[in-house]
């Protein structure tokens, strides 16, 4: 199953289920796949959480954010399950920094899954103004990584 | 020698380069998309993951095949199991048996026990996570392979190494001629995956590999942890449960032996 096909329709009927019941947190399991749709304290919309596999226990302590980044118009996600690095080896120098100007396709970070570098590239051209993974910490698939303005 | 290699691809070969990957980086940029394989007898600065360095001596395979597969990067990391599966049934050509090849997580070839192969894959991904192209990197120790460095505390654990020819192969086959049953193998093994995608491919690497269901160590950046390899799982992560049922999903990590203290 590709688990990057999710159905939208369906997390819009959860997110709507969640306004109508006045829940903060709803969490399904369909065809191996968990979708989480909780609201977070203060925020105007519902944020999701994906967990690839059913087995698979929330591992990463990510972010209770109070506002909504996936939903900024300058975010970059990941594309893929996997480890973020920061620099192209380890020691050394990150490829970018909070205040850098990058240039459309520079790259930003390396995801690697399964032995797989995957260097995710600027979208746009514009200024870091924040970077929200750590060296060698685990991403989900849509994670947030940094915001470009 | 020219290898012969199946209808479609294309073949570069150099005396000498810096890297069989940085070369298809060059290629890729230039617009070509392959299929192309381009092999060189010596690399001046060969790498493998995180830019640890393969060692590039003459008379093994080194290798990198260009593809544009057109899909998303997470399927594109699945390719990882396919190349070691390929990598695994070239040395069994030549090795005359199966059962000396066993694979570790994800892509690493074992023969004996020991490190016969290295295999690095990099995509660059375009808008909507499509792979534009993936590199797929391979090294195959034929003749020759590192002797173990002298051990240092700071030192990354280093997996023990062999080649085709301290294996028993003599002579060990020429690069060309590896590469034609190499490239053969890749031929079937990705008209398989275009049609059935990873479902074939999961069994046919579970089937060989190494400590299946059985104690490993897996180290990560930061951490080590000890588990039982339980499954292997739809998108290619290392199913590891751990002594407080615990489950963990692996998709990057180095997988250890728990002998290998």
């Amino acid at each position: 199953m590709n688990k990057e096909k999710i159905d939208k329709d369906m997390i819009r009927a959860l997110a709507e289920l969640l306004d109508e019941t006045r829940l903060t947190e709803i969490e399904i399991e369909h065809q191996g796949l968990r979708v989480r749709v909780a609201r977070q304290p203060g925020a105007a919309a519902p944020v999701m959480h994906y967990a690839p596999g059913a087995a698979a226990p929330a591992q990463t302590a990510q972010p209770a954010a109070s506002e909504n980044l996936a939903a900024h118009p300058g975010v970059v996600t990941s594309p893929m399950v996997g480890t973020a690095y920061l620099s192209p080896e380890p020691g050394a120098t990150p490829f970018i920094a909070v205040g850098d100007a990058v240039e459309t396709g520079q790259t930003l970070f390396i995801i690697e899954a399964m032995k797989t570098m995957n260097p995710i590239a600027a979208p746009r051209s514009g200024k870091v103004v924040r970077i929200l993974v750590t060296d060698g910490h685990p991403v989900e698939f849509g994670e947030p990584l940094a915001i470009i303005e | 020698m020219t290898a012969r290699l199946p209808w479609g691809y294309d073949l570069i070969h150099f005396e000498e380069i810096d890297s069989t990957m940085d070369e298809a980086r060059r290629q890729a940029a230039k617009g070509v998309s392959g299929p192309l394989w381009i092999m060189a007898d010596r690399q001046t600065k060969g790498r493998g993951r995180r830019s640890r360095t393969w060692e590039s001596g003459a008379g093994n395979l080194l290798c990198t095949l260009l593809i544009n597969p057109g899909i998303a990067a997470a399927e594109a990391a699945k390719l990882s199991f396919l190349t070691a599966l390929c990598v695994g049934e070239t040395l069994d050509h030549f090795l005359g048996a199966a059962h000396r090849v066993r694979l570790k997580w994800p892509n690493d070839v074992l023969l004996d026990g020991r490190k016969a192969a290295g295999i690095l894959l990099e995509s660059v991904s375009g808008g909507g996570g499509m792979t534009e192209w993936l590199a797929i990197g391979i090294g195959i120790n034929l003749a020759r392979h590192p002797e173990p460095a002298p051990a240092s505390p700071d030192a990354a654990p280093s997996w023990p190494a062999i080649s085709l020819r301290a294996a028993g192969v003599e002579p060990p086959p020429a690069p060309e001629t590896a590469l034609e049953v190499l490239a053969a193998r890749f031929d079937a093994w990705l008209a398989l995956w275009r049609q059935q995608g990873f479902a074939p491919v999961r069994p046919a690497w579970l089937a060989r590999a190494a400590r299946f269901g059985e104690p490993i160590e897996v180290r990560l950046d930061k951490e080590t942890l000890p588990g039982i390899f339980t499954a292997l799982d739809e998108s290619g992560a290392l199913v590891l449960t751990l002594a407080d049922g615990t489950v963990r999903m692996i998709s990057a990590g180095d997988v250890f032996f728990p002998e290998q203290h």
